[in-house]
């Protein structure tokens, strides 16, 4: 890769970091939304940048729906109750955890393979066609059942709202 | 400075971390649930990092279908949580931690 597209790969890299800390830390509303679009856009980048179209652009769609459906919960009324040790100690591990992965890619044995993106393009729709629906459909369709029922038990407690909330004639 | 495999698997650890922070910092379960994309994100990256510096020439782009994966799962458990929350007149239950807990023996 060039300088010019490290750096772009770099800089997006910290947006998707600061995104996801303004995630963690800032309160629900405005703030967290921002955070969420800063995430999206950053993570995006960076699948693009390392010729990962298709997945940049799968990545923008859930994250902005995610960040659609998160912002905005719990709504601020419900006070947050104070967090004790415990927090500090969650707080801590994700920590540890971060320097242990950072360990494990400092030190583990990488190897260098070869990667043609230039058989895909950048946007590979057609390869990840192939894969998803050809060698990996069981997982596909898997993937497919579990949305679907997210989308049902969302939309039975979305009627739910609507036939309670209903105003009688 | 040239982006390596080395490189991006920091950042996704960075992002995984962050999501992990998200979950354990947020006291509501629902406040918690956003640390899932965040992570998530993360893991793709890694997939995604995987299959550029380091893939066989057998599947080339195995590690960017991981990617999708793990995004798509990601969405499906947020989609859910939201599904299960308890409805709008009922009181929102803080996270059972060990804290929470022995506060309420305490009290019976």
């Amino acid at each position: 890769m060039d300088v010019l597209t490290s750096v772009l790969f770099y800089a997006l890299a910290a947006l998707a970091l600061i995104g996801g800390l303004g995630v963690a830390v800032l309160p629900t509303g405005s703030p967290r939304a921002l955070s969420f679009l800063l995430l999206a856009a950053g993570a995006a980048g960076t699948y693009a940048v390392l010729d990962a179209g298709f997945v940049a652009a799968l990545a923008l769609l859930v994250l902005v729906a995610c960040g659609l459906l998160l912002a905005p919960l719990p709504a601020r009324e419900t006070s947050e109750p104070r967090g004790g040790p415990w927090q500090q100690v969650g707080a801590l591990a994700a920590a540890g955890l971060f320097a242990l992965l950072a360990y494990a890619a400092y030190r583990g044995g990488l190897f260098e393979g070869t990667y043609a993106s230039g058989d895909f393009g950048i946007f590979n729709a057609a390869a990840m066609g192939s894969l998803l629906l050809g060698r990996d459909a069981l997982a596909t369709e898997a993937a497919g059942a579990l949305l679907l029922l997210a989308l049902v038990g969302g939309g039975a407690r979305w009627a739910g709202w609507a036939a309670r909330t209903r105003r009688p004639r | 400075m040239s982006v390596t495999l080395v490189g991006v698997l920091f950042v996704s650890a960075g992002l995984v971390a962050t999501g992990v922070l998200a979950a354990a910092w947020r006291r509501n379960a629902l406040a918690a649930l956003a640390g899932v994309p965040v992570a998530a994100a993360g893991a793709a990256l890694a997939s995604v990092g995987v299959a550029r510096f380091g893939s066989s020439v057998r599947e080339p782009a195995a590690g960017q279908e991981a990617a999708i994966f793990v995004l798509l799962v990601a969405l499906g458990l947020v989609v859910l949580g939201i599904a299960a929350r308890p409805p709008r007149g009922a009181p929102e239950r803080p996270a059972e931690t060990p804290a929470v807990r022995a506060r309420g023996r305490r009290r019976r």
